[in-house]
C-alpha cells in the first residue's frame, strides 16, 4: 500500500474515531509535511460531517404510529371488531364531517359506474386534503345487500396495484354515504373501485368489483 | 407498470419464510438482509420484517424531511408516508434494479418534494395553526438542484453502501462491521476509506475540496 492509500485510511479511521495513539501521531507527522493529505482530510471531513447528519433519531412514538396505521393489517382483527370499528368511525367522520366540512381542499373526485355484478348502482368519491391525510367522501346508491359476514371495500387502484381506502356496509337499499381516511398518497392513484369481501378476509381485492371509475385530480 | 419482485438471494442460500436468512458464511449484508426483509414484506405482509427496515432507515428518512421540509410534524407525515408506501409497494421492488437504499430514498425524495409542494402553494390563513419551522425560515433547499448526502448515499456501489449505512445510520465500528458482514476487519477498513472516497466525489466535484 502506497504512503498516500494508507495514510487515506487513517484519515478515514480517526474520523470513526477508531486509530489508535500511535497511529494518530504517525498520521500528524504526515499531515504536517503533506498539502495533499491536508486536503483530502478536510474534504473527507466535510463528507464525514454530512454523513454524521444523515440520520437522526425518530421520536420514541414515531414507530408505533407508522405500524399502527399501516392499512392491511385489518384482516388480523375479529369481525366483530372491525364492525365496532367501522361504525366508531363512521359516526365520528359524520360528526366531524358535520363541523368541519366545507372547509378543506378538493383533492380529487370520481364517478362510480356499475360492473355486471351491481347493474343498477352508482356512486361518487370526493377526496379532501385535511392535514397530512386526505379525508374520502363516498356516496353509493343502489349497491346488492351484503350479507352479515361480508361489507364493501373502496380500492386506489393503478394498474396491478391496490390500496385500500376502506370498509363500509349499505343500508337495505343499498347505499351509504361514508366519509374516511385515506394515505395522502391516495390521490395520486388514477382509478378507484369498490369490491364485495367477505370478512374476516384476505387482505387482497376480491375479483367481485361493484363499482368503479377514473379519478380526476383537482 | 408495476413489476414483479426480482429476488438475488440463491435458494442455496437456506431461505426460510419468516426467519432470518443467511448465506454460506452464515452472515448478512445490509444488501440482502435489506432485499429478504422487503420479500417478506411483500409476499407475507410481515410488519416485523417492515419494522426492521423502520429501524434502518427511518433515521435517513426523518433526517431528510428535517432538512427539506423544516417542520417537524411534517417529517414525521414523510416517515409514516414513506413507509406505508414501502408497505404497498413492496412488490414492485426491484433488487436487480437498484439496493433497497436507494429505492426507499427515491421513494421518500419524490414524497418530500410533493410534500413541499404542496405546503408552499397551500395559502396560509389568519386563523390556520403557524407552522413551526425549525431555523433557517422557508428557505427549503431546492431537491431537486442539490446532491445532499442522502442522494450521494444512494448513489454508491452497494458494497459502499452497506459499510457507510453501518458505520453512519446505525452507530457500528468498524469491528462490529466485520462481525456483521463477517468479512476481514482489514477489509472493512479499506472498503469504508473507499466509500468515504467515492461518495467525497459525489459530493465535492474535483475543485469544491476544501
Amino acid at each position: 500500500m502506497s504512503d498516500h492509500r494508507r495514510f487515506e485510511e487513517l484519515l478515514a479511521l480517526r474520523l470513526l474515531g477508531e486509530l489508535g495513539h500511535g497511529e494518530e501521531r504517525e498520521l500528524e507527522r504526515h499531515l504536517a509535511v503533506c498539502p495533499q493529505c491536508r486536503e483530502e482530510a478536510g474534504a473527507l471531513r466535510l463528507v464525514h460531517d454530512e454523513l454524521s447528519g444523515a440520520s437522526v433519531p425518530t421520536p420514541p412514538h414515531l414507530k408505533d404510529r407508522v405500524m399502527a396505521n399501516l392499512p392491511r393489517r385489518r384482516w388480523r382483527v375479529p369481525g366483530f371488531l372491525a364492525a365496532a370499528a367501522l361504525l366508531v368511525a363512521l359516526l365520528l367522520g359524520g360528526v366531524y364531517a358535520q363541523f368541519f366540512g366545507g372547509t378543506d381542499t378538493l383533492a380529487g373526485e370520481a364517478s362510480l359506474s356499475p360492473t355486471e355484478l351491481a347493474s343498477g348502482a352508482s356512486g361518487a368519491v370526493r377526496l379532501e386534503e385535511t392535514g397530512s391525510n386526505l379525508r374520502v367522501k363516498l356516496d353509493v346508491f343502489g349497491l346488492p345487500r351484503l350479507r352479515s359476514d361480508e361489507y364493501y371495500e373502496l380500492w386506489f387502484v393503478e394498474g396491478d396495484e391496490r390500496i385500500s381506502g376502506g370498509g363500509f356496509t349499505v343500508d337495505n337499499e343499498g347505499r351509504a354515504t361514508v366519509t374516511m381516511n385515506a394515505p395522502s398518497a391516495a390521490d395520486e392513484y388514477p382509478a378507484v373501485g369498490i369490491t364485495r369481501e367477505k370478512s374476516p378476509g384476505d387482505p387482497r381485492p376480491s375479483l367481485t368489483k361493484v363499482l368503479g371509475g377514473d379519478l380526476r385530480r383537482t | 407498470m408495476m413489476t414483479s419482485v426480482t429476488l438475488d438471494i440463491p435458494a442455496a442460500r437456506g431461505e426460510t419464510w419468516g426467519g432470518p436468512v443467511e448465506d454460506k458464511r452464515g452472515k448478512l449484508g445490509v444488501k440482502d438482509e435489506d432485499v429478504a426483509l422487503i420479500r417478506r414484506v411483500a409476499e407475507n405482509g410481515d410488519d416485523d420484517a417492515l419494522a426492521r427496515l423502520y429501524d434502518r432507515y427511518a433515521g435517513m428518512i426523518y433526517a431528510m424531511g428535517l432538512r427539506y421540509l423544516r417542520d417537524r410534524s411534517l417529517a414525521e407525515d414523510l416517515v409514516q408516508d414513506v413507509f406505508t408506501s414501502v408497505w404497498h409497494k413492496a412488490k414492485s421492488f426491484d433488487s436487480s434494479k437498484a439496493s433497497f437504499m436507494t429505492w426507499i430514498y427515491r421513494v421518500a425524495r419524490n414524497r418530500t418534494t410533493d410534500m413541499d409542494r404542496k405546503r408552499r402553494s397551500r395559502p396560509r390563513s389568519a386563523g390556520s395553526e403557524p407552522l413551526t419551522y425549525l431555523a433557517g425560515g422557508e428557505d427549503t433547499r431546492n431537491l431537486a438542484a442539490n446532491i445532499d448526502v442522502t442522494e450521494a448515499l444512494s448513489r454508491l456501489s452497494p458494497e459502499h453502501q452497506e459499510v457507510l449505512v453501518l458505520a453512519y445510520l446505525e452507530g457500528r465500528t468498524q469491528n462490529e462491521i466485520a462481525l456483521a458482514t463477517a468479512t476481514p476487519l482489514g477489509t472493512v477498513k479499506s472498503r469504508t476509506t473507499a466509500a468515504l472516497k467515492a461518495i467525497r466525489k459525489t459530493m465535492l466535484p474535483e475543485g469544491e475540496k476544501r
